[in-house]
């Protein structure tokens, strides 16, 4: 083959990045990934876990400690990761905003002000703030995407979104200053993220819930690369506008909803996961949409073992909030200056 | 014979008061189009209007033989193609990408491309001469370059009838001449093809049929050998104009300097 064959043959190679082949190979990698955060994650710890104990002796603490506390732990971090992720990757998609974070739909405010009221009004019935939060996100979305429709420009949610934020942040302000110090001290880590402990039963409703909305995401993720290109393209490339809008904002809003009520609010994920995988894969959503999801899980089941790792120095586990956003702002600045270096 | 699209009495606008009223249209496959007129005369706001993009004020709108109410979305993009004014998307995809992109209507859902698909993308994209951006990054192309992806991923969609919005703009000499000799050879097999023209010299070379435009009405429409001269030019554009002709008989249009 002449020199100029093999360029064009590579060059032919390139210029369509989704086929079932590549994109099976990718997502294998990085469910391998996922797969490896997840065990290292579970070896790490306060408690020296010896993983032979744990598996040998049924009764141990050791089997206790893996089986009750650390594999639901990663578990969960992994549902919050996934759902955070790829609904980042879908919004940003959608909305056409590059900074899009899972959160711009008001969902980030309806749950904490949910949580903040259950903490405040010691509403400890049910799920705790958990319940709360989620009813708060939904009633959040809601309103937001009432207020949104009603108009026909496609950024109308997310500024009605980021206002309602706002307003929640200052509603919540005002909750905090009436708190005596030891609910104040909860409401606060609650607000920062944090991936704690859950019963299995919430886990599968939880882990049911990303199942559902996600694979709706990934089954509308060919229309919704159209729909990056605007409305209008999108209708006259045949794409029904209203509906799949509809539909990705909902699935979205809901996994947001979920990750939300399990784990507070955890920055970053949504943003930096996405963004990162797109410099390497593009921006195709039906392989960005999965690979977020794996990426986002195994990014915020590490960064939840960084927390435990923290313990001896802090004398307590940071919220894991707190690690994604140190990591994630230097990381997402870093970025930001090579893409402008790339463009 | 059934008509690419005919308009009866149409008022086309954003909100309430029309921009545009009274055009009754009728395009027959195998002709090719010019709309002309100054800026804001509603040409843009007529091609969304005709696809649907907008709803009409006034008026009916028929494409292939149907009623507009009458298409759902999927089946009409098998059919009808329409290239754009801007392309203002993040712009991450290849150009092979962008211009598979037509090919959605004919796929399922997820719009993996067979290897027709890949293979009509091709050919558009090779027809237009611009082969060599399948692999490039759209982000990094120049605005020429996109706007003849966007006609190339308008070709991809195999319609039968093209609506063009300015696909001459940001276009060097070579590449207007190529885009409108395409649009009249592909008519020459059954295309109907409209096009917004900012050049009176692209719409008498290549349109077979014109559409003038001015102060929210129609001022002229029919045969481009018949209603192209000087004096309705000046008059569409309000500024004096000058005419000559070349040796094998085109006609020619410049402004007469204000000298």
């Amino acid at each position: 083959m002449t020199a100029v064959a093999v360029h064009e043959a590579s060059a032919g190679a390139r210029a369509v990045r989704f086929t079932p082949g590549r994109a099976a190979a990718i997502l294998g990698g990085l469910g391998a990934l996922t797969a490896g955060a997840l065990a290292a994650s579970v070896l790490v710890g306060e408690f020296p876990l010896q993983l032979s104990r744990a598996l040998g002796e049924p009764g141990s603490a050791d089997a206790r400690v893996l089986l009750g506390l650390r594999i639901p732990r990663a578990v969960l971090g992994a549902l919050v990761g996934a759902a955070l992720a790829a609904s980042g990757s879908a919004l940003q998609a959608l909305l056409r905003n590059p900074l899009a974070d899972p959160y711009v739909l008001g969902v980030s405010g309806g749950a904490a002000l949910g949580a903040t009221l259950a903490l405040a009004l010691g509403l400890q019935v049910l799920a705790g703030p958990s319940l709360f939060a989620f009813l708060g996100a939904l009633a959040a979305m809601a309103l937001v995407l009432a207020a949104g429709r009603s108009r026909s420009s496609p950024h109308a949610a997310l500024l009605t979104g980021v206002v309602f934020n706002a307003f929640a942040a200052a509603v919540i302000t005002c909750v905090k200053t009436l708190l005596t110090p030891d609910r104040l001290g909860e409401v606060l880590y609650w607000l920062a993220g944090s991936v704690g402990y859950e019963q299995p039963r919430t886990l599968l409703l939880g882990g049911g819930l990303q199942l559902v909305a996600l694979g709706v995401l990934w089954l509308e993720s060919a229309r919704l690369n159209l729909l990056s290109l605007g409305d209008e393209e999108a209708a006259s490339l045949g794409v029904p506008v209203r509906r799949t809008r509809a539909v990705v904002l909902v699935a979205a809003s809901l996994s947001v909803a979920g990750a939300v009520a399990l784990a507070g609010l955890v920055g970053f994920v949504g943003l930096i996961v996405p963004h990162l995988l797109r410099l390497w894969l593009g921006p195709d959503q039906r392989l960005l949409l999965p690979a977020s999801a794996l990426g986002g899980a195994a990014f915020l089941v590490l960064a939840d073992a960084t927390t435990r790792l923290l313990f001896p120095a802090f004398h307590a586990e940071p919220p894991v909030g707190v690690v994604t956003a140190v990591l994630g702002g230097p990381l997402f600045v870093w970025l930001l200056n090579r893409r402008e270096q790339l463009a | 014979m059934i008509l690419a699209l005919e308009t009866e009495g149409l008022s086309v606008g954003h909100g309430a008061s029309p921009v545009l009223s009274g055009v009754s249209l009728r395009v027959a496959p195998g002709e090719l189009w010019a709309v002309l007129g100054p800026n804001g005369s509603g040409k843009s706001t007529l091609l969304r209007t005709v696809l649907g993009l907008l709803p009409p004020l006034a008026g009916t709108v028929s494409l292939l033989g149907t009623e507009l109410d009458g298409w759902r979305r999927p089946t009409l993009a098998r059919r009808v193609a329409w290239v754009p004014q801007t392309f203002d998307a993040d712009g991450g995809f290849t150009g092979l990408e962008l211009v598979l992109m037509g090919r959605t209507p004919h796929q399922g859902g997820w719009g993996l491309p067979g290897p027709r698909d890949l293979a009509v993308a091709r050919s558009a994209l090779a027809e237009l001469g611009i082969a060599h951006l399948a692999a490039r990054v759209v982000s990094r192309l120049s605005g020429g370059e996109r706007r003849l992806l966007l006609v190339a991923r308008a070709l991809a969609q195999e319609p039968e009838l093209l609506l063009l919005d300015e696909p001459t703009a940001f276009l060097d000499l070579q590449h207007q001449a190529a885009v409108l000799e395409r649009m009249r050879a592909r008519s020459r097999d059954g295309l109907a093809c409209i096009a917004v023209l900012h050049d009176p010299n692209l719409a008498a070379a290549f349109a077979d049929q014109v559409l003038l435009l001015r102060d929210g009405r129609v001022l002229g429409q029919g045969p481009s050998s018949e209603l192209l001269d000087a004096d309705r030019l000046g008059r569409l554009y309000g500024v004096g104009l000058a005419e000559a002709r070349t040796e094998d008989g085109h006609r020619l249009f410049a402004p007469r300097s204000a000298r």
